[in-house]
């Protein structure tokens, strides 16, 4: 299946934009800005959808000459590339999608053609997967972590260097009763928030 | 910096074929799954600093029309995307695999118009960088760690517990002993993430 890797799983979305060219500012404009003003890392509203690993967005405006001998090729609309890698099933990451950030899909995916809205989510499912392009080839290095996992064991890593630290002073009655209170410390820590590390 | 979060760097960058080449690279990527061409797989894991990546096939059909006002699309060439999301310069992204996977690359990439190969370096870099699309967002769930970071974490938080599993009932003297022999198994485990202070981008 050349989307999934493991259990991680390369979307493709390639959404035609709307066209109006009296309008002003124009909706790839309008993509544009909004993306550039986005917050970043935990900021991003990308953050709120915790299955997403890494994601982008591009604006595809034309393709590229080659030079001669090449054809010249010219798109006749312009595209919203998402590329998104995130745990699991497509059905479920899209129900997050909607459910988690709905304000902000409707400002993105408002100015692209036959966008339904979030509120109907088979609807919302179904435009997104009528826009999908099949990954070819999809590698992952560590295709089996989900997020949760990748978040969780880079916060025991950060923590364990710090009591591996504190621990070179200590006796070994003070090594063994604080290592296991640093044990139930990180069973017992909250998932770092997505973007925080 | 649209490219760039934290340690992650993004590429994408699409390239024509003419149909009839898609259909060999569709084979050859095919293949691959049966072990033909699968050294470079191994390759891109040893290299270790790329998270995900993916080569998609856009077909002269397969840009989606989603109404009978929207123009269908008349193209002479299908189109080969690649996004990639690693750790690095851009510079040291291409130079890496201009390097060790040269034929990798070259099979990947020999089915696009105006491919130069991927050796020499220089017209290679110039392919890529004029077929490059520029990211208007870019998220990381994890965004100050690289993937060996990312690797070397999940092994060491399964040793972790393995560890507290097998020492518990160790008296102290003898766990003490054995802690630190677990440290020093997990010491290449101890990487710390965080921003990079400088990132230059390719047309810098």
């Amino acid at each position: 299946m050349g989307n999934m890797k493991g259990q991680a799983y390369g979307l493709t979305i390639l959404s035609p934009i709307k066209d109006e060219p009296k309008r002003q500012p124009s909706h790839i404009a309008e993509i544009r800005n909004y993306l550039a003003e986005l917050g970043t890392g935990a900021n991003s509203p990308l953050a709120n959808v915790p299955k997403t690993h890494i994601a982008r967005f591009a604006v595809i405006g034309d393709v590229y000459y080659q030079d001669h001998p090449s054809d010249e090729d010219h798109l006749k609309s312009q595209y919203l590339l998402w590329c998104a890698n995130f745990d699991g099933a497509l059905d479920d990451y899209l129900d997050q999608l909607a459910a988690n950030i709905p304000d902000e899909v409707e400002a993105i995916w408002k100015h692209c053609v036959a966008y339904p809205g979030t509120g109907d989510r088979a609807a919302f499912r179904q435009y997104m997967k009528d826009c999908q392009v099949k990954t070819t080839h999809f590698f992952a290095d560590y295709p089996d972590g989900t997020v949760q996992q990748v978040l969780r064991s880079l916060d025991v890593q950060r923590n364990f260097i710090d009591f591996a630290l504190r621990g070179q002073e200590m006796d070994a009655d003070q090594l063994k009763e604080h290592f296991y209170d640093f044990v139930d410390q990180i069973d017992a820590a909250e998932t770092p928030k997505p973007g925080s590390i | 910096m649209a490219n760039l979060e934290g340690k992650v760097y993004a590429i994408t960058c699409m390239s024509p074929m003419k149909p009839w080449k898609t259909l060999i690279f569709k084979t050859v990527l095919f293949l691959k799954k049966f072990g033909l061409f699968g050294g470079s797989t191994v390759k891109l894991l040893r290299l270790s600093f790329i998270h995900f990546a993916r080569w998609v096939m856009i077909k002269r059909d397969d840009w989606p029309r989603l109404s009978s006002s929207q123009p269908r699309e008349e193209l002479s060439y299908d189109y080969m995307l690649f996004c990639s999301n690693f750790n690095g310069t851009w510079d040291q992204y291409i130079d890496a695999f201009s390097t060790v996977l040269p034929e990798g690359m070259n099979n990947m990439w020999r089915w696009s118009e105006g491919y130069p190969g991927s050796i020499p370096t220089t017209p290679f870099k110039e392919y890529i960088r004029k077929n490059m699309i520029d990211t208007d967002h870019y998220y990381s769930a994890y965004p100050g760690a690289a993937t060996n970071d990312i690797k070397q974490a999940i092994q060491l938080r399964d040793e972790l517990y393995k560890f507290a599993k097998s020492a518990k009932n160790l008296p102290p003297a003898e766990f003490k002993t054995a802690y630190e022999r677990f440290l020093v198994s997990v010491q290449g485990n101890l990487s710390t993430t965080g921003p990079i202070t400088h990132l230059a981008r390719c047309d810098d």
